[in-house]
């Protein structure tokens, strides 16, 4: 036992930053959100089942936007704009709901399946980035199944942007419209933690959700005040009203179509800025919460 | 700021009247009854416990994992609920059974990232993985993905990644829970080759494996119910226990000369008696032992005794000393044996 002995502990060398040239809290948290990009490009791509990623990447949105065109051609309202309006809907949405649920899934797995959580939560660093990270890549490997959507859109009908997409416009709203998104499913992620029991189904039940109010598939107008009002609320709806107008080259009939680009832009930069500041915060509660209840590290069947 | 920690001043673990209660149907269960606590720098401590005990949230607490509903907890003088992110810079820590890991990614791989998030540059946090892979023995298994490794493997693994950003605290829970002998007698002796090689670093291991406790801690706590029941070394403790010491002499045959009436009245005897007699070992080889518990108030005693065989004639064949185990000292402490309290929490 060595405890008779003075111990010389470097206190300042150990608890600040020991490592490296890289400083400061962004780059370790750059460091983490690049780990756990890693990490999710494994878990979530599964490239060594290539069958189950050809169903999750192909098969399934084209089956949901198929589903959708018969149900608007049995209405008798399948026409070049309407097959644009939901293909780009479903396209979009497809990142949509996997950025909203990465970091609740990112965060629940590590609890529930890999049983990790309580390893990284005792690091350094912090279970933001690494959360981002993990929703990112799912967003990505989503943006897939979304451009498989619009070529198949393109190639069914769907009208076009003449001289093609507005480069520009779309890069800025798919920033933007990223962006806001994982910042909402970090919120979900902070709330589905403090949940010891049930956590998996609700970020599926908000996208679900979010799905019908915000555009996607019919326009705001249709539906009730109350509800278009939600809608209006939502970021989603004005990213992928952004990307309609970038790639179709058209606004979306109704109230949203008569707004002007550059308002739209500002709205959803605004709403932007308000989630991207909210969103840490609101985590971090969560997190002390999920600490303070004891339900952290806790899976479901202990 | 290098700051120097003898014993007087900041300890490794210092717990001060720390309290847990958790919110569950049908009311509230406290878990952390009042605790304090102080484990010194380069000590080796064990909570010693059954299941439901308090030990895991006390590990939890101290690992910035869990807030206390009481009191306060510091790690090298770091605040464990306002100084977090600085306390998980200096400790790690390892679970036992839980066979956390991600399937997907080989071994190195998953060190490798822990290694990002401890925020080391990637040449150094594969120099480090690298080192613990080969201090662990598991070469063979680098590249293997962690789905495909053992319960053995894995903790190695778990171990490894606990290693990895050199913690002055490690808080050990149940670590060797599900592994077999060998593997848990390899990470044994990894962890007390780590603390050997940097004076001060500082282990608290929680268990109920009495064996496990009594070879490796240097102080010992047995916790039930949320309290902490008594605390020393294995010695001290043991010795609250049995108040007077008990040799097992062997002589072959206890002389005429001798009788168990004398032994009792020589000076510093508590008592005398036949413990058993048998004929040759197991095997039929061999002569007659005769044994006597020989209960002393003190171990000098003893001499007078020994003295007295060897006078009347009796040839001695063995002597041994007879302390209780911790499993006694937890019976009279806790009241019922360690599995027994186990199976109980079990129901």
């Amino acid at each position: 036992m060595e405890s008779c002995s003075p111990v010389q502990i470097d206190l300042t060398s150990r608890t600040s930053r020991p490592f490296g040239p890289l400083r400061g809290d962004a780059a370790d948290a750059a460091r983490s959100l690049i780990a756990s990009a890693r990490l999710a490009w494994a878990i979530e791509g599964n490239w060594a089942e290539p069958f189950f990623l050809l169903v999750y990447l192909i098969i399934r949105p084209l089956a949901f936007l198929g589903l959708f065109l018969a149900v608007l051609s049995i209405g008798g309202a399948l026409n070049p704009a309407s097959i644009g309006f939901v293909v780009v809907g479903q396209a979009v949405f497809q990142i949509v709901g996997a950025a909203m649920q990465g970091p609740t899934h990112a965060l629940l797995d590590d609890r529930e399946r890999y049983r990790t959580i309580r390893y990284i939560f005792a690091t350094p660093s912090s279970l933001l980035p690494v959360s981002i990270g993990r929703a990112l890549v799912k967003a990505l490997i989503a943006a897939i199944s979304a451009v498989i959507v619009i070529g198949v859109g393109a190639l069914i009908g769907m009208p076009m942007r003449a001289g093609g997409p507005d480069l520009p416009l779309l890069l800025v709203v798919m920033a933007l419209g990223l962006t806001s998104i994982v910042g909402l499913g970090i919120a979900l992620g902070a709330v589905c933690v403090q949940l010891r029991n049930d956590a998996w189904g609700y970020p599926q039940a908000v996208a679900g959700s979010v799905f019908l109010l915000c555009g996607a598939i019919f326009p705001l107008d249709t539906l009730p005040r109350a509800l278009q009002l939600i809608g209006a609320a939502l970021p989603m709806t004005w990213w992928i009203e952004g990307v309609r107008r970038a790639l179709l080259g058209t606004a979306s009939p109704g109230l949203l179509g008569e707004l002007s680009t550059p308002l739209l832009l500002l709205v959803l930069t605004v709403g932007t800025v308000l989630i991207t500041l909210a969103a840490p915060r609101l985590f971090r509660i969560g997190i002390d919460r999920a600490r303070e209840k004891g339900y952290l590290d806790r899976s479901t069947a202990s | 700021m290098a700051i120097s920690t003898p014993a007087a001043s900041a300890a490794a673990v210092e717990v001060s009247g720390v309290g847990r209660v958790f919110q569950a149907k049908g009311g509230s269960v406290t878990a952390l009854h009042n605790i304090d606590l102080r484990i010194e720098p380069g000590e080796l401590f064990g909570l010693l416990g059954p299941n439901g005990a308090g030990k895991s949230t006390l590990i939890k607490i101290l690992s910035t994992l869990l807030l206390p509903s009481s009191g306060s907890a510091s790690i090298f003088g770091l605040d464990v609920v306002r100084d977090t992110a600085r306390v998980r810079r200096i400790m790690n820590l390892v679970a036992g059974g839980d066979f956390s890991g991600y399937g997907l990614l080989t071994a190195r791989e998953q060190l490798a990232m822990f290694a990002q998030f401890y925020g080391m540059p990637y040449a150094e946090g594969m120099r480090r993985v690298d080192a613990q892979i080969e201090a662990f023995g598991i070469t063979d298994i680098r590249d293997r993905k962690i789905s495909a490794l053992s319960t053995g493997q894995r903790q190695k693994l778990n171990f490894a990644r606990s290693f990895l950003n050199e913690p002055w605290m490690l808080f050990l829970d149940e670590p060797t829970i599900g592994l077999d002998v060998s593997a848990a007698r390899d990470v044994r002796e990894r962890v007390r080759a780590f603390q050997a090689e940097q004076p001060g670093r500082t282990v608290l291991l929680t268990t109920h494996y009495m064996a496990e406790a009594d070879e490796m801690c240097d102080r010992i706590a047995i916790v039930d119910h949320g309290r902490i029941l008594a605390q020393g070394t294995p010695t001290e403790l043991k010795r609250m226990v049995q108040k007077e010491t008990l040799f097992i002499v062997g002589v072959d045959e206890l002389p005429a000369a001798v009788s168990l009436g004398t032994l009792r009245e020589l000076p510093g005897v508590i008592s005398v008696v036949v413990r058993d007699a048998d004929g040759a070992d197991g095997n039929g080889v061999g002569s007659p032992v005769t044994r006597l518990a020989i209960a002393l108030r003190e171990d000098a005693a003893l001499g007078g005794v020994i003295s007295a065989l060897a006078a009347a004639g009796a040839h001695l064949r063995e002597i041994s000393k007879s302390e209780p185990t911790l499993e006694e000292v937890f019976v009279q402490l806790v009241g019922r044996g360690i599995s027994e309290s186990d199976s109980e929490q079990a129901l």
